[in-house]
């Protein structure tokens, strides 16, 4: 009664209350009473019972300061009570846990029954004995009691049957028999509600989970082995998965959550990490089968079960990059399989095999993209391992470069046409990744400038708009410098209609007006990867008029500008007359040259090689080529004598009247881009190697500004990160540039130590 | 709080030492720690099967103080409003105090 109020002035006297004796002979009358009660519960009768009378009785005791009597003595009632219960109801069926393990399940409900028992006459006493709170709790106390009498008795093995049954009727489960979850489930619950004698920890743990997790691991190594050489890995995976969930529901039903990562830990080190090598390689259906056949479902099934192992991960990963790496080496020597062929044969390397090249791993990129994003979970780390196998075996592949250019040629020249926007986007997309791939960006930027500046000279591009959504894309890769030549090229393409609109303008005021149309198209030399010297010929004397009143126009524009002719480059469109017929033919610049010759040689005449070197002024290659595309290709304008394939010196060439063909308009083409031949490859290496060393002296002048001074490992370190980007510099290529700075007194060694560069300005 | 009425579940009959009974709403009996382990304890016990608590220690002065304590504490428990002092006579209190510890209350 809490609000007792005192302030007031006391009213009459308080009386002591008065004292009961607390003679021994009380405590024998009260405690007798006390013990029949307490046997009666044990008895279930405790209707008979009156809890005032109880209860008072235990309060007297206690506040007579007998509790420690009272508290011992009931203590000792408990535990007579429990020996004897243990002795008569779990003793005798002890033996039946030894015959035969399926009926193991009596002991537990034995000791069950008398766990629920106890129970709920400990909680009737402790509400008698509410005062005795003072000491140990009595509930608690009961629960010692039952732990060290019945449980871990020192008379009876009930502990080891205990333990006994309860992992024998798990391992039957696992077999697959059904149990009595409900009766394990109590079992473990009572367990859990004894305490160890700190309190906190539950016998549980002592008494059942470590043998629990020992006879487990035992259980599933053997269990492991066997089905490991029982099934494929698919199928052993699909059992491991099953077990897995089995255990966790084990855990969820009948154990407790705090055992579930111990004993998926288990399952996770017996069934998954021991095996992993054995799985992966497995003949039939390890992870190489699975890759090969897109089993995408076993492969998610295998990522995530190897996912939950250390090293796991790692070791699918180096599985799937090794395989991939395998896949990118065959394509790799079947091309170059094919190129020995061909060139065996003196087929040309050609542009099919670029294509082929690039389909293929392609094609490659694509199961890969769709393995990582269903059966990987587009894990991170996954994508990380497959990108730098793809990188790896690309590189390896030393015309990779070339070939992803010649396919983006093929594709902006060919296969665009009819294609919605979508589609091209897709194409030039996966084309980007692939050249994400690289390391020699720049060698392809050479290649591809090159290419681009085929497809803008001669109109072969299909869509303006293609080219330069491949360029954007270029540039979100290696950035502005990158594309920045690129870019100028179509910025002259541009310029060059423009000041063709200007000309036209400019021809109707002046007299000497060329007897034929002209179109020039200036290039900044800079942009466009044509050398600075034109390959020399003698032009017609039209020709020539029309070039110099070009020169005039133009340098009435823009002063101070220097034109300079690529002859080589053009093409024209001839009008011819034959024999039954007019034709139109579209040529390249040289060979309307050489076909303008014939103009002055009588019928039936024919020239020698000699005289038309003499009089067009070609170098032997350009004229030779020229001379089979109008001679020797589909298209027979010339006749050759002798005929034959290849040109030589000693030929003599005679104008074909009787020529005669369908269409009027007829495209007569020089040799098409091919695959580089050897020596070309050779000068493209040269060039790109050139350009590199400008490249990293420029790298190396940028970091020594800033810096200073710098060691030469740092120094190597910046310039190669900088680098990176474009191409993968070997450092000692950075040194011999460093050296050559030196040389010209950009940089100097210190003095004190000769491993620092000091910048000078 | 005279003994007429037979009792209901609602209600608990409390008998004094000296003979009286008092029956009371069965929720303030409970504010009694003792009454209520004693109502609702898992073993069936007399008092619950019967609704008759028989306090041979308590005189009727003391149990019928203790009652009207519950009235009162039921009445004002979660008040937000001001709680008037419970008057308790000083030629009662110890006794009362007593009893209060016994009942848990």
């Amino acid at each position: 009664m809490a609000s007792l109020q005192g302030r007031r002035p006391v009213r009459g006297k308080i009386r002591p209350p008065q004292r009961k004796a607390a003679a021994e002979s009380h405590f024998e009358s009260t405690w007798s009473t006390l013990a029949n009660a307490i046997t009666t519960i044990h008895e279930q009768k405790a209707y008979t019972l009156s809890y005032e009378e109880v209860y008072r009785c235990g309060y007297n005791l206690v506040i007579h300061k007998c509790g420690e009597r009272l508290y011992n003595g009931t203590k000792e009632l408990i535990e007579k009570h429990l020996m004897s219960e243990a002795e008569s109801k779990i003793v005798p069926i002890l033996g039946i846990a030894d015959t035969s393990p399926s009926e193991g399940v009596q002991v537990l409900k034995a000791i069950q029954r008398l766990w629920k028992h106890h129970v709920t006459c400990l909680l009737m006493i402790s509400d008698i004995l509410v005062h005795m709170s003072r000491l140990p709790r009595t509930y608690d106390m009961g629960l010692y009691l039952f732990r060290d009498t019945v449980i871990r008795s020192q008379k009876y093995p009930i502990q080891s049957h205990l333990q006994k049954v309860l992992l024998e009727q798990i391992t039957l489960e696992r077999k697959g028999d059904m149990i009595d979850r409900g009766a394990i489930k109590a079992c473990t619950d009572m367990l859990l509600e004894m305490k160890e004698n700190n309190g906190a920890d539950s016998i549980y743990v002592s008494d059942f989970e470590t043998r629990f997790v020992e006879t487990s691991r035992e259980f599933y190594r053997i269990e492991s082995d066997d089905l490991v050489r029982r099934f494929d890995p698919p199928e052993y995976m699909r059992k491991v998965e099953n077990r897995l969930d089995e255990e966790q529901q084990r855990c969820s039903h009948y154990l407790t959550e705090k055992t579930e990562p111990k004993i998926r830990m288990i399952v996770e080190q017996e069934m998954i990490a021991k095996h992993l090598k054995t799985v992966m390689e497995m003949e039939n259906w390890g992870l190489k089968q699975l890759l090969i056949n897109n089993r995408l479902e076993d492969l998610d099934r295998m990522y995530r079960l190897f996912s939950r192992v250390p090293n796991g991960a790692k070791e699918l990963q180096s599985g799937v990059s090794s395989y991939i790496k395998e896949c990118g080496k065959a394509i790799n020597t079947n091309v170059k399989e094919s190129a020995i062929e061909n060139t065996e044969k003196g087929i040309p390397l050609g542009v099919a095999l670029a294509l082929r090249w690039v389909q293929e791993v392609l094609d490659l990129k694509d199961k890969f993209d769709t393995i990582l994003n269903s059966a990987f979970s587009k894990d991170k780390s996954f994508e990380t391992a497959i990108n730098s196998a793809f990188e790896i075996f690309i590189n390896l592949n030393f015309k990779a470069p070339e070939f992803m250019s010649l396919f983006i040629d093929n594709k902006l020249k060919k296969d665009f046409k009819g294609k919605s926007d979508d589609e091209v986007d897709l194409i030039l997309n996966k084309t980007t990744t692939l050249f994400r791939f690289l390391s020699d960006k720049d060698v392809f930027e050479r290649y591809y400038k090159q290419h681009l500046s085929n497809r803008l000279l001669h109109g072969k591009s299909l869509s303006d708009e293609a080219e330069r959504g491949m360029i954007s894309k270029l540039k979100i890769e290696c950035g502005f410098q990158f594309t920045s030549k690129l870019e100028g090229m179509f910025t002259d393409m541009r310029l060059s209609t423009d000041t063709m609109g200007s000309f036209k303008e400019f021809l109707g005021k002046v007299a000497d007006t060329p007897p034929f149309e002209l179109n020039v198209t200036v290039l900044t030399s800079t942009f466009w990867p044509i050398s600075s010297m034109p390959v020399p010929c003698n032009l017609p004397v039209d020709f020539l008029a029309a070039t110099k009143v070009f020169e005039r126009f133009y340098t009435s524009r823009h002063n101070g500008r220097k034109l300079t002719w690529h002859m080589t480059m053009g093409n024209v469109d001839l009008r011819a007359t034959f024999d039954n017929k007019k034709h139109e033919l579209n040529v390249s610049t040289m060979a309307a040259i050489v076909l303008l010759l014939f103009n002055n040689v009588p019928e039936g005449e024919s020239l020698s090689y000699t005289t038309i070197e003499q009089e067009t002024g070609l170098p032997a290659e350009n004229l030779k080529r020229t001379l089979q595309s109008v001679a020797c290709g589909k298209f027979k304008v010339l006749i050759k004598d002798p005929k034959s394939r290849e040109i030589a010196e000693t030929d003599t060439f005679k104008f074909n009247a009787a020529f005669s063909e369908r269409q009027l308009r007829i495209k007569i083409q020089t040799i098409a881009s091919k695959v580089e031949s050897a020596v070309e490859l050779k000068e493209t290496q040269e060039k790109v190697d050139e350009d590199r060393k400008h490249i990293a002296e420029a790298a190396i002048v940028r970091v020594m500004k800033n810096r200073k001074s710098l060691d030469h490992n740092n120094l190597i370190t910046e310039v190669i990160s900088q680098l990176q980007g474009r191409f993968n510099p070997a450092p000692s290529m950075i040194k011999k540039r460093i050296e050559a700075l030196i040389d010209r007194e950009y940089l100097e060694r210190a003095p004190g130590d000769r491993t620092i560069y000091n910048y000078l300005a | 709080m005279a003994s007429t009425t037979p009792t209901e579940n609602e209600y608990v009959t409390l008998e004094s030492s000296d003979g009286f009974q008092f029956i009371i709403h069965r929720e303030a009996a409970m504010l009694s720690g003792t009454i209520r382990n004693m109502l609702s304890s898992a073993g069936q016990f007399t008092e619950s099967t019967e609704g008759v608590i028989h306090f041979r220690d308590i005189k009727a002065v003391i149990l019928e103080k203790v009652c009207k304590y519950w009235y009162y504490k039921a009445r004002y428990l979660n008040s937000v409003t001001e709680i008037p002092h419970f008057e308790i006579e000083p030629e009662y209190a110890l006794e009362t105090l007593m009893v209060a510890d016994f009942l848990d209350t």
